[in-house]
């Protein structure tokens, strides 16, 4: 057992390696959110990573993912293979770690204490997640995939942040239900493992807070102006280390490059210009405006749902 | 020397969306405005959150004398209207200050 591995719990990553210097980010603003941290750091992939000097003292672990089976490349996501290997986390780890808060890597860390989350109740169910955008939009939400299998109207998570409990998770056999879709569904696989878990689980997880996955920013950044958002989660192509011309406030941008410019310098040729420094325009502050009052209400309701952040609906 | 306004951004408790797309590096809380002492709606609560993370870690005692949050909430139409109406009218004054100085490395003397 590698010495990295000191605590029963673990923040992992699923990644190949264009997405490093990002995972980088996440986890060197998760240190510094969590300097007591009972959690290890691990980034599982099937490419070979090297931790550059200054992120060593994090004793991130580099786990080398097992393989795939050959179906579900039907669940290859923008080009990609590597969200689908959190399938699989929990067999890889399981005798290891009792809980795994698995993360996206194009997300921003405003807050919340990881480690208090990694203790939350989830009841019987192996994951717990935050409800997908569109139920922040719709009264009625109806997701794409549900409607695709003949399913009807059930809670359906955004897989961009997770809170498993391994046990669960193999006790109720997740991954091979998971990976059965790929073999079942007779519709396209839109969303990758997202698909994939969602269709496994048809609505049977303990609902997080959003403030865990915020995924609202590129249409409404200022929904959450009075509702503590611990992580953004920048969902779709239009992220703000990717465009200019997005409705993002231009600190996501700033902080990557800051970030960057200090440890990545290699990643500033990706990431986008800031947008040009100027006050937003009658006609974004009008769109922002009519935006937030069409689903405030839904919002309103949203944020009373979840009062506790550690504390998950079952 | 002039100062730049990104090293001391005085306008979040009037204007929380002027610098949407201005980089601020240090926000400046300034007369009775400030998310520790008490609720103002005007100023996103990630910077009441963040001394709540702060002194939870390491300053417990200090805690006690932080303003609570109100619930949480969307902003109602009204305040965001007026937060729309005065970025609309001052934009214009903002965006030749924010001119002036392209380079937060360069000072004007």
């Amino acid at each position: 057992m590698p010495d990295l591995q000191k605590h029963d719990s673990v923040v992992a990553f699923c990644i190949d390696r264009n997405f490093l210097p990002l995972t980088l980010f996440m986890i060197w603003q998760i240190s510094h959110l969590n300097p007591q941290r009972r959690f290890d750091f691990l980034i599982s992939s099937q490419d070979d990573l090297e931790i550059p000097d200054w992120a060593k003292p994090y004793g991130i672990v580099l786990h080398r993912s097992g393989s795939l089976p050959a179906f579900a490349e039907a669940a290859r996501y923008a080009g990609s293979m590597s969200t689908v290997l959190r399938l699989m986390l929990a067999r890889e780890l399981g005798d290891r770690y009792r809980r795994i808060i698995y993360l996206d890597s194009d997300m921003y860390v405003a807050g919340g204490n990881l480690g208090r989350l990694m203790d939350i109740d989830l009841g019987p169910h192996p994951i717990g997640a935050v409800l997908d955008c569109p139920f922040f939009i719709r009264a009625e939400a109806h997701a794409e995939d549900y409607r695709a299998a003949g399913l009807p109207l059930l809670p359906y998570f955004n897989a961009g942040f997770q809170v498993i409990d391994t046990r669960a998770y193999q006790d109720q056999e997740v991954e091979r239900r998971a990976f059965d879709v790929c073999r079942t569904h007779k519709s396209k696989i839109s969303y990758g493992d997202q698909t994939l878990t969602n269709l496994a689980l048809k609505g049977r997880f303990a609902q997080l807070s959003p403030c865990w996955n915020w995924q609202m920013d590129s249409v409404h950044p200022y929904l959450a102006h009075l509702f503590p958002v611990y992580h953004h989660h920048f969902i779709s192509a239009i992220k703000p280390n990717l465009v200019s011309n997005g409705l993002f406030p231009v600190r996501f941008n700033q902080a990557y490059r800051d970030f960057f410019t200090q440890y990545a310098p290699e990643a500033l040729a990706e990431l986008a210009p800031p947008p040009k420094p100027q006050p937003l325009s009658f006609k974004e502050q009008a769109r922002m405006l009519f935006d937030d009052l069409q689903v405030a209400k839904i919002a309103s309701a949203m944020f009373a749902r979840y009062p506790d952040p550690y504390r998950a609906v079952l | 020397m002039r100062s730049l306004p990104c090293w001391n951004w005085q306008l979040d408790h009037k204007y929380p969306y002027l610098a949407h797309y201005y980089p601020v590096f240090h926000h400046h809380f300034i007369a009775g405005w400030k998310p520790n002492r008490m609720p103002v709606w005007r100023l996103p609560v990630r910077f009441n959150q963040a001394y709540r993370d702060f002194m939870t870690q390491h300053v417990p005692e200090a805690v006690a004398e932080l303003a609570t949050r109100g619930m949480p909430r969307p902003l109602r139409f009204g305040e965001q209207a007026r937060i729309m109406v005065d970025n609309l009218l001052s934009g214009h004054v903002a965006s030749s200050l924010i001119d002036q100085y392209p380079d937060p490395y360069l000072a004007r003397l």
